[in-house]
């Protein structure tokens, strides 16, 4: 991604030191450029100001509102203006959840953003869905005892044209999915993890090294789907243990060795499925 | 609310364009130093900050310290070590 | 000038639709609303109605959708009644505050538990806070009216709130009556595209609702007070669309906010809404021919209340009695919503009239001739006493 010439995310917002809400919203738009109108907010990392036309209705109706706007737009003939439907993980697992499967069976011409800091974080760290397993909340003080929605892969099998897993630490691979995906014509859903100092208890300074340590250790593989044709983006040669990951984050300060090997199987099970539908059909 | 508003200057449907102004330097108590020499102008650190207050310039980074938040990320990125955080003043 | 056809509510609000020429649908059925977007559909499908269709997967998403759409600078158009109406409450609340004129339909329909697929008027009633305006269709020849009328009363810049249309469910949505359907062009003339500059999504135009900036955090007092003030200039526009109406299309209704039949001599008068004011008619003329002063005031425009009319009614009647198709559990003095608001309206006058609530309706049960006469001899009874017997009475209960 080259080095943005004009703001269009914009300093003075209310979002945590360190949050990669902006920077992932930077990245999205960068790379859209200036024809888009934006619904939704993307949970509170969404809170940083920003050159882009907005509107919102509370997080119960993320991928209605834009439908809506995508729909006036086709019936204007204004059909050159991407919609973009940003979305928190409380928004696209829970209380958005059927409008989010609705406006995918609809295919409805949005890209879609789940913007994944796995908790609700703005009313204090809540779990959701989408928090993963084991992970402190303040509602789950114990560790979370379920697991972690698999939604990319729930929305592919809505029959989607595009679907894809990204991360603010590979932008190169996040900016070339925005691409391909702004060719393409019908609902397209990209999954960001979005690291959060606040709520996953970390340094601030290392979100994006937790963001890249991610992908690293297997917890959050990079793939596409595009048109069902499944395609692993990031396969490096050795993958880091998961302790280095889950290492500096204090939601998981209360692990013993006993439960670190419990996510490290199961990590290794996910790495073995994604793995086995590299390069194939998944709709056939 | 300092001046004295009245609820006529509330533009219809609250569809605004205006931006308060909102001075998060205040927030921070780390603040970026850059060493000139050791940077090579990636542009790194201009894209992972979060408040967008890093600009690159033709000397290099240049921090608006009205808006860092002194989180730390572009130290953390900077694969030449030529940022470092440093307390800033209280 | 216009053409006839036999239609019921349902058949005649789809039409009033279509001539409105809406941008974006969002259509879910509920009983008793079904035909009506399924003749939604089917026009659209056709190709007589030029808008988007959504079919959507609950009313939220529904009115998420056309709220979307109206933000974006469409003409838009949703129905629904009773638990669909709830189950998009929360967005309901967001949409006056955005001043999205949008129009909707609402097939008044009992609430659950215990509820019923027939008519009460609660389900939208429940909105009477929120900034919505309300208008009250007694037959299906006033839906088609009142469908187009709505869009240019929302859309005045004098208003731009959102507004409800409402027809009994059953009674008026599927009885068939001949309806005159004005002709595209007149209603073209009449009805101009919807100006959405105040409120518009576009690259060119980075707008963005923020009541939480700097500037308006904390202002939601202004904001309410503006809304406020919006839906009271609001009956003026109402009552100039009315007149507007009649000279175009040979129609009106009352002044637009009430009507009132045979007030003029009236010692008592009944205020009903919806479709039983076609029965109170009838009684209303059977009981004049005994010699009986009796008179019928229809409401019409439910929000924003015409208190003005009920003060100048009120102050020239010796009795009232409000026939309310809706109850309000513990409100003070017992009654339905609509005799709890007609007392707040008389309430300064300097010589009140004895105010008799009436529970009659709900679940859909006919208010009949007998109900009616027994109504108004209560009234009139009132008017001469100077006193009340019962403050509120559910004229229709099965007591053994």
């Amino acid at each position: 991604m080259a080095i943005e010439e004009k703001k269009i995310i914009l300093p003075g917002g209310n979002t945590c030191p360190g949050c990669t809400g902006p920077i992932v919203h930077r990245i999205i738009y960068n790379t859209l450029g200036k024809n888009v109108i934006q619904f939704g907010g993307g949970g509170c990392g969404g809170g940083s100001p920003r050159d882009v036309p907005s509107y919102s209705l509370h997080h119960s109706g993320v991928a209605s509102g834009a439908t809506g706007i995508v729909k006036a737009l086709e019936a204007q003939g204004r059909t050159d203006i991407t919609v973009v439907a940003l979305a928190g993980d409380g928004a696209a697992s829970n209380t958005s959840f059927g409008k989010l499967s609705a406006a995918a069976l609809r295919d409805d011409n949005m890209m879609f953003f789940t913007c994944d800091n796995e908790a609700y974080m703005n009313t204090g760290v809540q779990k959701s869905d989408l928090t993963p397993y084991n992970a402190w909340t303040r509602t789950t003080p114990l560790g979370k005892k379920t697991r972690k929605m698999d939604l990319p892969m729930i929305m592919a099998y809505h029959y989607v044209p595009y679907v894809a897993t990204v991360t603010p630490a590979y932008h190169a691979d996040f900016v070339r999915k925005l691409k391909r995906a702004q060719e393409i014509e019908g609902f397209k859903y990209f999954h960001v993890l979005q690291p959060c100092p606040t709520g996953w208890r970390h340094d601030p300074a290392k979100a994006i090294e937790l963001s890249r340590l991610a992908v690293q250790t297997k917890i959050w593989p990079l793939y596409e789907i595009d048109d069902g044709n499944f395609k692993i983006t990031y396969k490096p040669r050795e993958f880091k243990p998961v302790s280095e990951y889950l290492g500096p984050q204090r939601r998981y300060s209360h692990l013993d060795d006993g439960m670190v090997e419990e996510i490290q199987k199961l990590q290794d099970e996910e790495w073995e499925n994604v793995l086995s539908r590299d390069g194939k059909y998944i709709w056939g | 609310m300092s001046e004295k508003m009245s609820y006529k200057d509330i533009p219809i449907g609250l569809a605004v364009t205006a931006r308060g102004q909102n001075y998060t330097g205040s927030w921070s108590i780390f603040r970026p130093g850059v060493d000139h020499d050791k940077c090579t102008k990636c542009g790194l650190c201009v894209i992972y900050c979060p408040e967008a207050a890093i600009e690159m310039t033709d000397s290099g980074p240049s921090v608006d310290y009205n808006y860092c938040k002194g989180c730390g990320i572009c130290g953390n990125e900077c694969p030449t070590g030529a940022i470092a955080m440093e307390r800033g003043e209280a | 000038m216009g053409e006839f056809k036999i239609m019921d509510g349902n058949d005649a609000a789809a039409h009033g639709v279509m001539l409105s020429r809406p941008d974006v649908v969002a259509i879910f059925p509920i009983t008793p609303n079904t035909t009506l977007i399924n003749g939604v559909a089917e026009l659209t499908a056709s190709g007589k109605m030029k808008a988007k269709n959504v079919t959507v997967e609950n009313e939220h998403a529904a009115l998420s959708v056309v709220a979307g759409a109206a933000a974006a600078g469409a003409r838009t158009f949703t129905a629904s009644a009773s638990q669909g109406v709830v189950h998009m409450e929360e967005v309901l609340w967001m949409i006056p505050g955005s001043r999205l004129p949008l129009v909707m339909a609402i097939c008044n329909r009992s609430i659950s538990n215990p509820g019923s697929l027939m008519c009460t008027h609660s389900d939208s009633l429940l909105q009477r806070d929120n900034g919505w305006l309300q208008l009250y269709c007694e037959d299906a020849q006033e839906v088609i009216d009142t469908t187009i009328q709505s869009y240019r009363i929302a859309e005045d810049k004098r208003v731009l709130l959102p507004i409800h249309f409402c027809l009994d469910g059953y009674v008026t949505s599927a009885c068939a009556i001949p309806v005159n359907v004005p002709d595209q062009d007149k209603v073209d003339e009449f009805l101009p595209p919807y100006p959405h500059e105040h409120f518009y999504l576009d690259p060119t135009n980075t707008i963005r609702p923020e009541p939480g900036l700097p500037n308006y955090r904390g202002l939601e007092t202004e904001q309410r007070y503006i809304i406020d003030e919006a839906l009271i200039g609001a009956k003026e526009v109402i009552k100039e669309v009315n007149d507007e109406w009649g000279e175009m299309f040979g129609r009106k209704y009352g002044n637009g906010l009430i009507e009132e039949y045979r007030t003029e001599d009236a010692k008592g008068v009944l205020v009903t809404m919806g479709s039983m004011t076609g029965t109170a008619r009838v009684v209303v003329d059977q009981m004049r021919d005994e010699g009986k002063p009796i008179g019928l005031v229809k409401l019409r425009t439910f929000r924003p209340f015409p208190t003005e009319e009920f003060k100048r009614i009120g102050a020239k009647v010796d009795a009232m009695g409000f026939v309310d198709r809706n109850f309000s559990h513990g409100a003070a003095s017992g009654g339905g919503i609509g005799v709890v608001e007609t007392s707040r309206a008389l309430y300064h006058l300097d010589e009140r009239p004895p105010l008799l609530g009436f529970i009659a309706g709900i679940g859909g049960r006919d208010v009949t001739y007998e109900n009616f006469r027994y109504m108004a001899e209560k009234v009139l009874k009132a008017a001469e006493t100077g006193k009340v017997e019962k403050e509120v009475e559910w004229i229709q209960l099965m007591e053994g």
